[in-house]
């Protein structure tokens, strides 16, 4: 006798699952089945994970079967999830068996706030579930959905449901679910582009077993962290290498010189070829600690982690980088490109700024810089129109300030404690020969980071470090294991930390102010 | 509402033999229609918002049939509705969010049962009970026993829910008694097909008033007639109750071949059920079971009869009831006791949990172990003990492989919602005065007790947070902060807590959430909805005629004698339809209090401070809308995609 055929569609909010259960219930009509959905709306439309389930009873005109409306562990035929970590949710729940279920997921990932939440990195290892993926279900066909939605124009539902089609194991033909696409009217053209490059990925045979397609390795990418961490945004239209690429070429090691460039143009680009030269020159003694240590062999892990730290922390934002990234060609571009504007039209580009009295500061001389900070108020919100002439001029203004930078009260700060910082890795490098005590100094600069109250907090951690470990005599003579230890205890614990629960000290009384009536 | 509801108001016109196609609420709606109804009333809240929001797009149709529709301004005033059925044959029904709303009609509820019924009286509640739901957990069963208010469960399928609906008013009538008509989340959101009949015109509606009122001190909760009017429930009401539940057959007995054991459940249990029984391959696609099944679409009261006939000859029965207290089963064993029928053994919250949803793992782990107790003749035990068990083995397979529980997703406020920064706002509050208590309300904005803000301590209910608040304010060391969206504002918020606290002068700090709409059951108007020209949508027929007769009042005011010298002219701006136009588009600026004058400040320079052009064009800034065009070059502005 025929069964019930069951179909659960875990969804997120935004994601268009309700219109792919009103597709499968139209294309099953088609067919001339009996079907029937339900689901739970409303917590998906609030970004919630959410599921639709739906059956049909895959017989020409069959008089209605009674159908469930709870989808039951162990009685799903094709299970669909538009986000890898709703797969690996409907597994937990065993509604993949590998005696009837096959799997149609996207592996590309949409983080739940909890993994965003973690000060560091709190991503699931979704490796397992790509992984297991295989040996639960019967069948697996995963891959990226979301890109393939997003060349389409269309939403990844579309995509979804072109996979289902495509994967075999939906009862339904290609041209019953074209059609259901097509009944619905409203972006059906993209939908249907949608479909049919979902429906090809799905059933062209790539890989090992048959049908089976999982890009497993496109995943490993996103879980390990990107390399290199200097991101080349569309904004940085770096210059041209020339004599400082060329003194990479000549005084580092080939592993490095990809890094190396980067930081260059990058620097470079922040503020002059001079600045990049400074930067070669600190990583020479970098390089020079990394040697004694032998650090060769490890692939000059000690360099390149510091190479990479350094940059950034040289890179640091302030009001005049802001300025300069807010008011290039390139993002003006990406933002017309983002909204989609037509050529015959117009962007209007606000910016929302609330610069405090302290960024403000950090580009004046250090005598201003004090003086402004003793009455510094909580910061005003400024609105700009960055579109527009005045509001443009304005960032250019401020953008132009950038030969001023070298003698601003930041710049003075940041150059001190990176001279603070190298010091310290050359001074102990050098004295104990230890890779990993250096390499843990080194990583204390992941603590340069954020802004506002999360760099102050952060900065307070490092310098906390730098005072009572790396420059405390009594804690170096403890050994090199014992600082080392106690140096990546502590970094750990400042990264991870969360917003401080105010203490009772800081919490201070504000006094009532009565406002008279009428 | 934004969203139009056009496909759907056209389903509702949908004439004999033809077939409905659709969600299960909108099936409801329709068969109130079928059924003649006067008045239809409620309170959006899911999952029953459907029926509203499709309602009140359907004016032309119940302005047809002569049908009042209204959205009331909670479920109190929704059940207080139903009075119009007390004393008149009109036939009404109400619709809310169940358990919470029941609570907040429970007032109504109790003197409208007591009082009893002449038109039908059908409640349509939407049982917010397991996955999904946003409230308590907790039964409405409880509160139609304690009202004696008839219980309908019907089985989750379009044809039995519709007929429920047209029973249920049968009933009303035969028995004096309001009906409440249960609905699951998932059965309200089914998609599903019957076939239809004519909508019917109720006998007496707008097109035919009543003309002549009826008073009888019978229906009036007050001494000697309340005493009479509890006799009158159990003396009358419910035996015709009975007798109408028997002869029209209303619960369902599915003969099996197993004739030892049986399995009595609620009808919203039955899809559930039988799927599980298919898993155990005691039943067939069509649902023939092999077990006997007595179907209860009437869960409350329960027809001894039946029930003793069901159990009489069976060793063993499984009560299948959902949610905590175990009514049904308590019921059932006191019943068969009486009755003197001792050898079924019944068994229910033995095998099946107390608490929580009754899913479709939660059945086949219940259903096996009851068979597994009772060892009927012809089950292959060790089939039924295969199908658990492989569940349970996918579960810890799969939990090995996965190494870590994959991270939870709830509910949270969507991508760029406004409410989240008045929340970061608050977190940044925290961190200047150290932690504050925070009093939560119902909506959207309950989400900020959640991660990452954890905000709010308590939620007391819809529109409570400031009564909540009232003891904590001179209980607390710090000020106390009360969230609540204007929702809950108009539900009950402005009467139990504003009203009363600037009464008492209480302190505090309210936030009020004032986006203009119910946002978390679908964005449904309420008093502070914004006005349609801001909207620049279709105007609502009662704007415009409440507009139109405030006009008509101001004007035949104007001709008193003595009014004639305050004379102004007319505001216009209230009708979004024809309000004036162009640059004479400006709104007349009410007089306000002046701005808090700074020391030092002279009373004039404070006024033209208030006065000046910053200041009016805040005050007027409805009016300040974007420009569509590039005001220079007259280019279409990106943002405003396919608008001229």
């Amino acid at each position: 006798m025929t069964r019930t055929y069951t179909i659960l569609v875990a969804a997120l909010g935004g994601e268009g699952g309700g219109v792919l259960a009103d597709w499968l219930i139209e294309a099953a009509q088609h067919e001339g089945f009996p079907a029937q959905k339900t689901s739970i709306p409303g917590v998906s439309q609030r970004t919630g994970a959410t599921t639709y389930y739906v059956e049909m009873y895959p017989e020409k005109g069959a008089r209605p079967p009674v159908m469930a409306l709870i989808p039951s562990p162990g009685a799903i035929d094709l299970m669909a999830a538009s986000e890898l970590v709703e797969a690996g949710r409907a597994m937990q729940n065993a509604f993949i068996t590998a005696e009837r279920t096959t799997l149609v997921a996207s592996t590309h990932r949409i983080y739940a706030t909890s993994e965003k939440m973690v000060p560091t990195d709190g991503r699931y290892d979704v490796q397992k579930i790509l992984e297991a993926a295989p040996q639960v279900a019967q069948k697996a066909v995963l891959f990226d959905m979301s890109r393939l939605a997003q060349e389409a124009g269309t939403v990844i539902n579309a995509v979804l449901f072109g996979a289902m089609a495509g994967s075999g194991a939906l009862p339904l033909s290609r041209e019953a679910c074209e059609a259901a696409i097509r009944g619905a009217g409203k972006g059906a053209e993209a939908s249907l582009r949608g479909f049919a490059s979902g429906f090809a990925a799905a059933s062209t045979p790539l890989g090992k077993g048959g049908g089976e397609r999982s890009e497993a390795g496109d995943l490993t990418a996103a879980k390990s962290p990107p390399t290199p961490l200097l991101q080349r945004g569309e904004e940085g239209g770096f210059l041209q290498r020339g004599e400082q690429s060329d003194r990479v070429r000549r005084e580092f090691p080939v592993a490095l010189h990809g890094l190396l460039d980067e930081a260059v143009a990058r620097l470079a680009d922040y503020q002059d070829a001079a600045y990049a030269a400074t930067y070669l020159d600190r990583m020479r003694g970098v390089l020079a600690v990394d040697r004694e240590a032998g650090g060769e062999a490890g692939g000059w892990q000690l360099t390149q982690e510091a190479a990479r730290l350094l940059a950034l922390w040289m890179s640091y934002e302030d009001v005049i980088r802001v300025a300069d990234l807010k008011t290039r060609a390139s993002r003006f571009a990406r933002v017309r490109k983002e909204a989609a504007a037509k050529d015959d039209q117009i962007v209007v580009v606000t910016d929302y700024l609330k610069p405090s009295a302290n960024e403000i500061a950090d580009i004046l001389p250090p005598s201003w810089a004090a003086r402004l900070r003793k009455n510094a108020g909580a910061g005003r919100a400024v609105k700009l129109r960055t579109s527009d002439v005045t509001g443009f001029l304005a960032m250019r203004l401020m953008s132009a300030m950038k030969p001023l930078r070298r003698r601003s009260s930041r710049f003075i700060e940041e150059q001190a404690m990176i001279e603070r910082w190298l010091g310290a890795i050359k001074r102990l490098g050098f004295a104990a020969l230890d890779a990993d005590l250096s390499l843990e100094i080194v990583l204390c600069a992941k603590l340069v980071r954020g802004y506002g109250e999360t760099w102050r907090k952060s900065r307070e951690a490092f310098v906390k470090i730098l005072d009572t470990l790396v420059e405390n005599e009594q804690a170096v003579a403890r050994g090199a294991d014992a600082l080392r230890v106690a140096i990546r205890k502590a970094r750990e614990a400042a990264l991870a930390y969360e917003e401080a629960k105010p203490s009772a000290a800081t919490a201070k009384g504000k006094p009532v102010i009565w406002m008279k009536q009428g | 509402m934004e969203r139009s509801f056009k496909a759907e108001v056209a389903k509702l016109r949908l004439g004999a033999g033809q077939t409905f196609t659709g969600e299960g609420i909108l099936a409801v709606t329709k068969a109130l229609l079928q059924s003649g109804v006067s008045y239809v009333g409620g309170y959006q809240g899911a999952p029953v918002s459907h029926l509203m929001d499709v309602l009140a797009d359907a004016r032309e149709l119940l302005d047809e049939l002569g049908v009042h529709f209204e959205a009331c301004g909670n479920e109190a005033g929704a059940a207080a509705m139903l009075g119009a059925s007390i004393n008149y044959p009109l036939r009404g029904a109400a619709t809310w969010k169940s358990v919470v709303g029941t609570n907040v009609a429970s007032d109504a509820l109790s003197n409208l049962s007591s009082a009893g019924v002449v038109g039908g009286a059908l409640i349509v509640i939407g049982e917010d009970y397991g996955e999904g739901a946003s409230i308590i957990q907790e039964r409405s069963h409880s509160f139609a026993q304690k009202s004696q208010i008839w219980l309908l469960d019907p089985r989750p399928n379009l044809p039995s829910i519709t007929r429920m609906v047209e029973k249920g008013f049968e009933l009303s009538e035969a028995s004096n008694t309001p009906v409440m008509l249960e609905l699951r989340i998932r059965a309200c959101h089914v998609h599903g097909s019957f076939e239809t009949k004519d909508n019917v015109a109720p006998k007496h509606s707008r097109r035919n008033p009543i003309q002549k009122p009826v008073f009888s001190l019978d229906r009036i909760p007050l001494p000697p007639a309340n005493y009479t009017q509890e006799k009158h429930k159990i003396g009358v009401r419910l035996p015709e109750a009975l007798k109408f539940i028997q002869r029209e057959q209303l619960n369902e007995v599915f003969a099996g071949d197993l004739r030892q054991i049986g399995i009595i459940l609620q009808g919203g249990m039955y899809n559930t059920t039988i799927r599980a029984l298919q898993q155990f391959g005691l039943a067939d696609p069509y649902g023939e079971s092999r077990i006997p099944l007595y179907v209860l679409n009437v869960t409350y009261p329960l027809v001894h009869e039946e029930v003793t006939r069901f159990c009489s000859s069976k060793r063993a029965v499984l009560v299948v009831e959902e949610g905590q207290p175990a009514h049904l089963e308590e019921a059932i064993n006191s019943i068969l006791r009486r009755a003197d029928i001792n050898d079924p053994h019944i068994i229910g919250k033995d095998v099946l949990p107390m608490a929580g949803e009754y899913t479709g793992e939660v059945l086949l782990n219940g259903l096996a172990a009851f068979l597994e107790l009772t060892l009927p003749d012809g089950v292959d035990l060790k089939a039924v003990a295969a199908v658990r068990d492989g569940v349970a083995q996918a579960k810890t397979r799969a939990a090995e492989l996965l190494g870590a529980p994959v991270p939870t997703r709830p509910p949270g406020f969507c991508i760029g919602c406004p409410e989240r920064p008045v929340f970061t706002a608050l977190k940044l509050i925290e961190k200047e005065f150290g932690g504050i208590h925070i009093s939560s309300d119902i909506g959207c904005h309950t989400f900020s007790t959640l991660p990452p803000f954890n905000l709010g301590n308590t939620v007391l209910g819809y529109g409570l947070s400031l009564a909540a608040a009232s003891a904590m304010g001179p209980n607390f060391g710090k000020r106390i902060i009360t969230v609540m969206g204007d929702g809950g504002f108009w539900h009950q918020g402005l009467t139990t807590g504003v009203a009363n606290a600037v009464f008492r002068n209480d302190e505090g700090v309210l936030v009020i959430m004032l986006n203009g709409y119910t946002s978390a059951t679908g964005t449904q108007n309420i008093p502070s909805s914004p006005d349609l020209a801001a909207r620049g949508g279709q105007p609502d027929q009662h704007r415009i005629h409440a507009a139109r007769h405030r006009r008509e009042v101001a004007g035949a005011r104007a001709q008193l004698p003595g009014e004639r010298r305050r004379r102004r002219p007319a505001p216009r701006h209230d009708d979004g339809a024809e309000g004036p136009q162009g640059h004479h588009r400006r709104r007349r600026v009410h007089a306000r209090a002046h701005a808090p004058r700074a020391a030092g400040e002279g009373e004039t320079a404070c006024r033209r401070r208030a006065r000046r052009a910053h200041a009016l064009r805040h005050r007027r800034r409805r009016v300040y809308r974007r420009p569509r065009l590039h005001p220079p070059l007259r280019l279409p502005l990106a943002h405003h995609q396919g608008q001229p």
